[in-house]
């Protein structure tokens, strides 16, 4: 099949990508670019005969054990002809969507950088460790209640665990930021979905947030693509949901700047500075219109789920009760006192949250 | 005013007896103000568990190569309440409201995005943070996927009607029903095509039989209500899964143009449906009629007999080449077309005769009319199987015996009136030998009239001899009477007269002697009467000439 071949070459340009020449840049987007035009035209051209190539097993189940078991490339930050980054899709990967015959959901995660997303990705994609959820394993049914105990055991039926080890989402132990732009598990997950229906979950690994080598212009883009593009956006986090926490969700607060929902509000959103020179007296305006925007920007949003990293973390009320994950995030999320300039800022950081994302979730966890 | 107990210990950790006695200070010195406290103090909350790190730093770094089962168990516990939250029944990428503006698009909300829309709306992000503002409108992003799908939508409706409607019957392939128009309209062309058409196609390799029950083919012609009621299940299916995906400013316009697209198809599809019922029609009419040995009975004798012989030696020819052809068909049809021919060497066509001719052609008509109808339409009681040879088999019926009926009636007329000019001159002939055998009975009757009328005279003069000798009779009676009385007063004179007795007695001996002369006479007359009497009697009465003879005057 052309799949090999496709495998190859998307191998191929996994490494390339990786280690990009700086002073051939230009160089290396073109031949690596332009293989997957082709590509993209094979896969698309025979895509006739394997568009419907995702055989079903039954009860219309997708069986996507064929395809790739490793990440790929969704959206990589590029250097143009002029010399801006930009950020291209990987036609590959979007002729590889296009092959998905049944609804799809979206599970990005985000985060600070070096917060070992990626290693947490890897474990979720990996079809040995969480075949429950995966019904293109056989095992699954009889996993499923067993799963939260019963760790220890794999499944039986997953057999492809060697591939995650070495070609799993890029982990790195340096400064640097291992993944760049957006990437995407090259095998789509099988499975049931909130509505009951069959459908193919999609894991997203973003790049950190607030590198060293990042500006906050990047991130905020890549934050608001990884939002739009997620039904489920999970951010992780080290350490307890404190106020430097809370700070560091800055680019929440930015989405609005970085997402319109019409084009009509651009020019009330994005320049702020005509705003602010526009008039004060239209500063309850402002807010009905923020207000809007952020209720506009909710129905688009995926549902928000804070990974909780921490080795010490217990969860009890002020009053010393025990409380559920998700009540530590709401009394994390309500505004504090004081007027303060960054006070301020992180209490508008936390309106954002609650505007933005309607449906939150927490999961705490301890550190591997 | 703002004094409050603040705890800070620099591993951040509070333990729990520490934070209820802040608590409890707090709150006897200011009161309930929770908020103070919460805000303060809870942010250090104090741990139960101590869980110990991975104690090797060079494998915390290369985790990705520990195994996960190695890893601590508290870990893996709380990574599979995260799978839980992640993973399991997942929330599906739903295309929102995409216009605010043209609203009415309710539905549009919560629709869930398969894999082409997702790769779209990627790429029209993508595309909208690489562009000039850097920063994507959601609304363009979602009508672009709307477009896309709603092209996408009519384009797979359109397909799956077109399929659909191919499902139906597909059209035949090139040569599948080539001969019938050739055979329709001549036998003896039309083979030689019809032995083409099979060496290029295989599958028509029994091409008639295909013909004759097209139910067991799938191609056209189907029937055109059947068709109808396919294209309304489609059309209605279609539209309804159009509409279920597609959405947007473009649905509308691309609604119609699918609605016409799916029109035109089943326009189309009547069209080749007619074309193919029309050639199916007519090729099973002209293999039908072949089978009825009407080929052969059409090559009827005209008033030429070598003209006759010739067509015979024809349709001989075209069963010869159809058992090449077509081996079903062709065994029968020889058979028919054999038996055929030998009726066309006979002289008294069953067709030819004036009073059975007509009633024989109406006959094979009906039966072929018959068998066409249960090949076209199916009999009630195989209704199940849907062998149609589509909406144009009537029409080609109508037309075939409109063109066929005619022309072997009138054949059938010659014929019979060519029979009929041959029967009456043979009654001609028939009619002057009677003449002539009456001429002569004639004069032969006339001959035995005289013979008659000689006899006649011949038996009056017989009669009249007899009724001489009758007369002579009674004389001589008479003069026996008077010898009777001399003889008996002779007697008495010899009586007295004794004397003269001896004379006397002479004398009546001599007269006893005349007496019995005259009787022998008298009975020999009597013998001659009753002989002349019977040959009277004997001579036949006159008869009068035969009533045929009569009847042929």
């Amino acid at each position: 099949m052309a799949d090999a071949d496709a495998l190859a070459r998307l191998r191929q340009f996994v490494s390339e990508g990786e280690s990009p020449a700086p002073a051939g840049a230009k160089q290396a987007t073109t031949t690596a670019t332009e293989p997957f035009k082709n590509d993209a035209a094979a896969l698309s051209s025979n895509g006739e005969s394997s568009a419907l190539g995702v055989s079903f097993l039954d009860g219309g189940v997708p069986n996507f054990s064929s395809w790739p078991n490793e990440p790929i490339p969704l959206i990589s930050p590029e250097i143009s002809t002029n010399g801006v980054e930009v950020l291209t899709v990987n036609t590959e990967a979007l002729a590889m969507l296009r092959r998905i015959p049944v609804a799809v959901a979206v599970l990005a995660v985000s985060g600070l950088y070096r917060t070992g997303k990626s290693s947490l990705l890897n474990w979720l994609v990996d079809p040995t460790i969480n075949a429950a959820y995966d019904l293109n394993t056989t095992s699954a049914p009889a996993k499923a209640d067993t799963e939260s105990k019963d760790v220890e055991a794999a499944p039986p039926g997953a057999t492809d665990s060697a591939s995650i080890l070495g070609s799993g989402f890029a982990v790195g132990a340096t400064v640097q930021r291992c993944t760049r732009g957006i990437w995407i598990w090259g095998r789509p997950r099988a499975v049931t979905l909130r509505d009951g229906s069959v459908g193919a979950l999609l894991v997203l690994d973003t790049e950190g947030l607030g590198g060293l080598e990042s500006e906050g212009r990047y991130d905020a883009r890549i934050f608001a693509l990884a939002t739009l593009l997620c039904s489920t956006l999970a951010y992780n986090s080290l350490g307890t949901i404190d106020e430097k926490a809370i700070g560091s969700l800055s680019f929440i607060a930015e989405l609005s700047r970085n997402i319109k929902v019409t084009g009509e509000e651009d020019g009330n959103s994005s320049n702020s500075s005509d705003k602010s020179t526009e008039s004060s007296q239209s500063s309850g305006k402002r807010q009905g219109r923020d207000a809007a925007a952020d209720a506009g920007l909710q129905k688009f949003f995926p549902e928000f789920c804070w990974i909780v990293r921490d080795f010490a973390l217990e969860l009890v009320t002020e009053d010393g009760e025990p409380m559920t994950s998700d009540q530590y995030l709401e009394a994390a999320l309500q505004p504090q006192a004081g007027f303060d300039a960054s006070t301020v800022e992180r209490n508008a950081i936390r309106r954002a949250v609650t505007s933005y994302f309607s449906t939150r979730r927490t999961v705490t966890m301890v550190p591997w | 005013m703002d004094f409050f107990f603040l705890v800070i210990q620099r591993n951040g950790f509070l333990s729990r007896l520490k934070y209820s006695l802040i608590r409890q200070l707090n709150y006897m010195f200011f009161g309930s103000q929770p908020w103070f406290f919460a805000s303060k103090c809870r942010l250090s909350p104090s741990p139960i568990v101590q869980v110990r790190p991975l104690s090797d730093e060079r494998r915390l770094q290369k985790v990705d190569e520990v195994p996960f089962d190695e890893l601590r168990p508290e870990f893996r516990r709380d990574f599979a309440l995260l799978q839980d939250a992640l993973l399991s029944r997942p929330l599906p990428k739903t295309l929102g409201a995409a216009s605010n503006r043209s609203s009415g698009n309710n539905s549009s909300s919560g629709r869930p995005l398969t894999g082409p829309m997702y790769a779209t709306l990627v790429e029209e992000y993508a595309r909208a943070v690489s562009g000039p503002s850097g920063v994507p409108v959601i609304a363009t992003a979602w009508e672009s996927v709307a477009a896309q799908e709603v092209a996408a939508a009519a384009a797979e409706a359109a397909q799956q009607h077109a399929n659909a409607l191919v499902a139906l019957g597909a059209d035949a392939p090139p040569g599948h029903y080539d001969n019938a128009d050739v055979a329709f309209n001549s036998s003896t062309a039309g083979d030689d095509k019809s032995t083409d058409a099979t060496a290029m196609d295989n599958r028509d390799e029994s091409g008639a039989g295909v013909a004759l029950s097209p139910s067991a083919s799938t191609f056209l012609p189907r029937d055109q209500a059947e068709g109808a009621a396919a294209h309304a299940r489609a059309y209605a299916t279609c539209l309804t899964l159009f509409d279920a995906r597609a959405d947007g400013s473009a649905a509308a316009s691309a609604r119609q143009a699918l609605e016409a697209t799916m029109t035109a198809a089943f326009k189309d599809w009547s069209t080749r449906n007619a074309a193919a019922s029309q050639r199916a029609s007519q090729q099973v009419l002209s293999q039908l009629y072949t089978k009825s040995g009407l080929a052969a009975l059409e090559a009827l004798p005209t008033h030429d007999v070598s003209a006759e012989t010739a067509t015979g030696g024809a349709a001989g020819v075209v069963a010869g080449d159809k058992t090449n052809g077509s081996e079903t068909v062709a065994s029968s049809e020889g058979n028919l077309s054999g038996g055929g021919g030998a009726a066309v060497e006979d002289a008294k066509h069953p067709l030819a005769d004036p009073k059975e001719g007509p009633a024989l052609v109406a006959r094979l008509f009906g039966q072929l009319t018959a068998e066409f109808n249960q090949i076209a339409f199916g009999s009630d009681s195989s209704s199940s199987s849907s062998s149609s040879l589509g909406p144009r088999a009537s029409a080609e019926l109508a037309a075939f015996l409109a063109v066929k009926w005619p022309l072997l009636s009138a054949r059938c007329a010659a014929a019979a009136h060519a029979a009929q000019e041959t029967e009456a001159a043979k009654l001609d002939a028939m009619l002057a030998d009677t003449q002539r055998r009456i001429a002569a009975a004639e004069t032969r009757d006339g001959a035995r009239n005289g013979d008659a009328a000689a006899k006649a005279s011949e038996v009056s003069a017989l009669r009249l001899e007899v009724a001489k000798l009758g007369a002579q009779a009674d004389g001589t009676r008479a003069r026996q009477a008077v010898l009777e009385q001399q003889r008996v007063e002779a007697q008495k004179r010899a009586s007295d007269l004794t004397l003269a007795a001896e004379e006397a007695q002479q004398e009546t001996e001599r007269l006893a002697e005349d007496l019995r002369r005259a009787k022998n006479e008298a009975a020999d007359l009597e013998k001659e009467r009753a002989l002349l009497q019977d040959r009277l009697e004997a001579i036949p009465a006159y008869e009068p000439p035969p009533a045929a003879c009569c009847a042929l005057q």
